[in-house]
């Protein structure tokens, strides 16, 4: 049985920290996306343009990846995370009250980003359900990827997450075509853009924008649900918290 | 009644570093349990494993016949981590709060637990400031107090009052004292200050290198030193130890130390000194304390003798 009460608590000292700093939604919602999206914008021709915001909205959900697999290990680095795994907390539990942490923290920035694009006439939102169904998939996806990288590696020290976490970041934001359909790719990279799920995320969130990344659905579907369903089960059966330590 | 039991616990790190080595003992309901040791003995390691955080090697540990993680699971324990820093952008109250909630609580009993531990380590100045702003006293303080939400049946702590100065350790030592006999949990204490809680103490768990080396009640550890009297006297010449009727332990100038065994041999020489008493310019008796004895135990296991691993 999940105890709700217990997540709620965990996410809010997780997030509270990030809420309560103005300075975080100046770079999360104005300094992080519009620092690239501005020079992209500029070099790239007008019809890659939707790709360019597609992209931007994407890095705002790369940030879930980032603050699950760092907050982990600032934690551990701190030792406060034995202050909460000492009392009776279960890895479901504690997972739940990260995830909702992230979404606390990052789709306020995300929506508010898609907004400005929006006004700005970047983005041409067509199938609201389809936006949402890839912001929730990417949410889930990339905040439960951040927590097992830094679940697996949380033996070793804080700066070998952070260089990993961070390498790991930028394959998902610029090796993965999400600022630029798939074609623009090499053949041989094709495949291995595949793999990696924000291909599949900008594709359903493209496709609510009437952006076509050039990737199939069923594979997007397919690949979204195996992974999200592999990930979960490596979260609730394998890792235990005691990896923490 | 609370049982802790560990038997033959090892533990060896991934780095080859061996931090316990057969380390075994029962606790039946104790009051207050001193774990000491010198630094690098095991102490830390062998509270993480009782209370769950890490898994023995080798052996197991029980808690009222239930597994640490099941233990943990139904909120036996109340932790203080040594050295945790705290989630500082959070206010004191809303802390301790949110922490009352993971311990299990609905928001309303979190609330006025919250608010109890607040009153309890005398906090309630501080609830509203964040974590921050406090001085590390304090932040000490809201440590420890973490530990007591809910009221645990077991409480471990690892070294709650380091770095804190003497005032502000006598009332720390005051609030868990009182909650230990107001609420009769089993305290489990990791702290160098052992003379200051040794009163309180029902048990010393003394390690050294990995093994337990002294299971036993203070007493017994003070036995360990093999005199229950000390007395100093200062004494004009050296004629009053010629016939002394005890075995003189260490004179330096005309300050001479003696160990007394027992109370009659106390009262030999205290009659004797009193027939001398023109050669005696002045005296007085104390007890070894405990750190003493501690540390008498632990040069003899440095110089190879006493001290069997239990």
């Amino acid at each position: 049985m999940v105890n709700l009460y217990r997540v709620y608590a965990i996410s809010m000292i997780y997030a509270l920290w990030v809420l309560r700093n103005k300075l975080f939604y100046l770079y999360l919602t104005i300094l992080l996306p519009f620092t690239i999206l501005v020079p992209f914008l500029i070099i790239a021709p007008a019809r890659l343009e939707p790709f360019i915001a597609v992209g931007t909205v994407i890095l705002t959900l790369i940030y879930c990846f980032s603050t699950a697999s760092q907050d982990l290990a600032v934690d551990r680095l701190l030792k406060r995370i034995a202050i909460i795994l000492t009392k009776p907390v279960t890895p479901l539990e504690y997972f739940l009250g990260i995830l909702l942490s992230n979404a606390m923290q990052t789709l306020p920035a995300t929506v508010i980003v898609i907004m400005v694009l929006w006004v700005a006439g970047l983005i041409k939102i067509g199938d609201i359900t389809l936006l949402l169904l890839g912001l929730v998939a990417g949410w889930y996806i990339l905040t439960i990827m951040g927590y097992i990288t830094a679940l697996t590696l949380l033996s070793r020290d804080y700066n070998t997450i952070i260089i990993v976490s961070n390498s790991i970041a930028f394959i998902l934001t610029f090796m993965a075509p999400v600022y630029y359909p798939l074609e623009f790719l090499l053949e041989q990279l094709r495949i291995l853009a595949y793999l990696i799920p924000t291909t599949h995320i900008a594709n359903i969130i493209g496709k609510a924008c009437s952006i076509e990344y050039g990737v199939p659905p069923t594979i997007t579907y397919t690949y979204l649900l195996i992974l999200a369903s592999l990930l979960t089960t490596i979260t609730l059966k394998s890792l235990k918290l005691k990896d923490v330590y | 009644m609370v049982k802790i039991c560990c038997e033959d616990l090892w533990k060896i790190y991934g780095s080859g570093t061996v931090a316990l080595r057969g380390v075994s003992f029962t606790l039946v309901d104790e009051s207050l349990v001193i774990l000491v040791g010198p630094n690098g003995s095991g102490k830390t390691t062998l509270v993480r494993i009782i209370d769950g955080e890490i898994s023995p090697s080798r052996g197991f540990v029980s808690i009222d016949d239930l597994s640490p993680d099941v233990a943990r699971a139904r909120g036996l324990f109340g932790v203080m981590p040594q050295e945790a820093r705290l989630h500082e952008y959070l206010s004191v109250r809303e802390y301790l709060y949110y922490l009352a909630l993971i311990r299990g609580l609905n928001r309303r009993e979190a609330k006025s637990e919250a608010s109890r531990v607040i009153d309890d380590f005398m906090l309630q100045e501080y609830a509203s400031t964040r974590i921050e702003h406090l001085s590390g006293g304090l932040k000490r303080r809201v440590l420890l107090a973490q530990a007591f939400l809910g009221s645990p049946e077991i409480l471990l702590l690892d070294e709650p009052t380091v770095g804190l100065d003497p005032e502000m350790r006598a009332k720390l030592w005051d609030i868990i004292m009182k909650y230990a006999r107001g609420r009769g949990s089993m305290i489990i204490l990791v702290t160098h200050y052992i003379d200051e809680v040794r009163d309180m103490a029902s048990r010393v768990l003394l390690l050294y290198k990995g093994q337990l080396v002294f299971n036993g009640d203070p007493r017994e550890l003070l036995s360990k030193i093999g005199y229950k009297y000390r007395v100093r006297a200062r004494l004009r010449g050296s004629k009053v130890l010629e016939t002394l009727p005890l075995r003189l332990h260490h004179r330096s100038g005309d300050v001479v130390e003696f160990y007394v065994v027992d109370d009659e041999e106390l009262v030999k020489l205290l009659n004797y000194l009193a027939g001398v008493r023109d050669w005696v310019l002045e005296f007085n008796v104390d007890r070894p304390s405990l750190e003493e004895s501690y540390l008498e135990l632990i040069k003899s296991l440095e110089s190879g003798g006493g001290g069997q691993p239990l």
